[in-house]
């Protein structure tokens, strides 16, 4: 049995391993920052900031909201577009995908999907939380970090819904991605 | 096993908010979106009327958003390996994937129905570029990028844009092929298909003729990621920077404003 659960994880995990009976040394990694898909506090609209790395954009109107990798959403005034000017910014932790339809935010938050009411912007309100609809076991989506080679904190579903991933010291590290 | 396959890829899809002058079936007047969204080529969810459909690595949701603030989840199938982008216009979704264009027509309900799936492999397996995907009258105009390094690594670089006639959605055929350099996000503006190139500004076609696209115009001296084009007006997004450029008159393009986020 225990030759065998490695590899049930290594197809369950794409590319990524469990050590088995090693004893890896405390090292630098990745660790899961988990949230729990139902406490909305960290949701929220800002005055605008300063963006260090573009993503998705969507144009509705005269607004244009612009993604922050993995942070939240730019939100620019674009009534003159000689003139564009950042109004606000909604902060939603591990958002890369999101649209709007009105006056609602259909936003990404790790593996969670979440409905965000915008009417005003700087009291934003989610309405409904689809928890782990991006948790994918066959492609380790939400089970590793993306776009990672080295050693990472196992995933503990029973902490949460994994919202992204953080550098920090590993104690003994027992799953790794190439 | 393609799963071991160490390719990421990453698809977009450009969504064109123009009135249609021909019918590709389905739901096509009940289909008109009734918000003024306009979501760029990178987007893995869009509405629909009071429908939401939303990406995950395989499949597509279909939710009932007549409470917007509550959706309702009505249906959920498989596409495919590794879908990315989505894009609507009249009642049909493009699915840009690893492998393939999708093509699904929309019942009476908003419920996706498949009608085809189009491979791009032409160079043996495995070989997926990115994929975003803009249609308009039986036309879909594809961008497929693929670089030795990054997120749409790839053993053989193949950097095109592509032009498939789909008045048949079960039989997509290949109706052009154009070389670019590293082509990224897509919009279409009537006969005007705007192309984002990662390093190298924006390219500017004119696709009257679909199987012989002609540039018109270059803007140069910017990173492009995604754009926009929208009633004479072309949003630019770069990794830090959104630009926007009058196309009114489209052989003298000019730049409107450009703000650092």
């Amino acid at each position: 049995m225990k030759i065998f659960l490695p590899i049930f994880l290594l197809i369950a995990m794409s590319l990524s391993s469990c050590f088995e009976d090693l004893a890896p040394a405390d090292q630098e990694g990745l660790a899961p920052i988990y949230t729990d898909p139902f406490d909305y506090s960290l949701i929220k609209g800002e005055g605008p900031r300063e963006s260090v790395n573009l993503g998705k954009v969507v144009l509705v109107g005269d607004l244009i909201y612009v993604n922050e990798r993995l942070t939240g959403i730019h939100v620019i005034d674009n009534s003159d577009p000689s003139n564009p000017v950042k109004i606000a910014f909604i902060a939603v932790p591990g958002n890369n995908d999101f649209t709007v339809d009105g006056n609602f935010l259909y936003a990404g938050n790790g593996v969670n999907l979440l409905v965000i009411d915008i009417s005003d912007l700087m009291n934003v309100r989610v309405t409904e939380s689809f928890a782990n609809f991006y948790l994918n076991e066959e492609f380790g989506l939400g089970l590793a970090p993306p776009d990672y080679s080295g050693v990472f904190e196992c995933v503990d579903l029973s902490k949460g819904a994994v919202v992204g991933w953080e550098q920090k010291m590993l104690v003994s590290p027992r799953c790794y991605t190439r | 096993m393609k799963l071991l396959k160490l390719l990421s890829i990453c698809c977009f899809l450009s969504l064109v908010a123009c009135t249609a002058d021909q019918d590709f079936g389905g739901r096509s007047e009940a289909a008109e979106a009734t918000s003024n969204t306009v979501n760029g080529s990178y987007t893995n969810m869009l509405t629909v009327d009071d429908r939401l459909y939303a990406l995950t690595v395989e499949s597509i949701s279909t939710f009932d958003i007549t409470n917007k603030a509550n959706p309702k989840l009505i249906n959920k199938q498989n596409v495919g390996f590794s879908i990315e982008s989505i894009y609507h216009v009249e009642g049909v979704l493009f699915i840009g994937s690893r492998e393939a264009l999708h093509i699904f027509s929309l019942d009476s309900d908003g419920v996706p129905v498949r009608q085809s799936e189009t491979e791009y492999d032409t160079f043996g397996d495995d070989v997926t570029p990115c994929d975003p995907v803009v249609a308009k009258n039986d036309i879909a105009y594809v961008t497929l990028s693929a670089t030795e390094s990054g997120p749409c690594q790839t053993v053989r670089p193949i950097n095109q844009l592509r032009t498939y006639n789909v008045a048949n959605l079960q039989n997509p055929q290949l109706l052009s092929v154009t070389d670019m350099i590293e082509p990224k996000g897509l919009g279409l503006d009537g006969q005007y298909l705007f192309v984002a190139e990662a390093n190298n500004g924006v390219v500017v076609y004119d696709v009257s003729n679909p199987a012989s696209p002609s540039v018109v115009s270059t803007l140069d001296g910017f990173r492009a990621y995604d754009l926009i084009p929208n009633d004479g007006i072309l949003l630019v997004v770069g990794p830090s920077k959104i630009t926007q450029f009058d196309y009114t008159d489209i052989e003298n393009i000019r730049e409107l404003s450009s703000i650092n986020l």
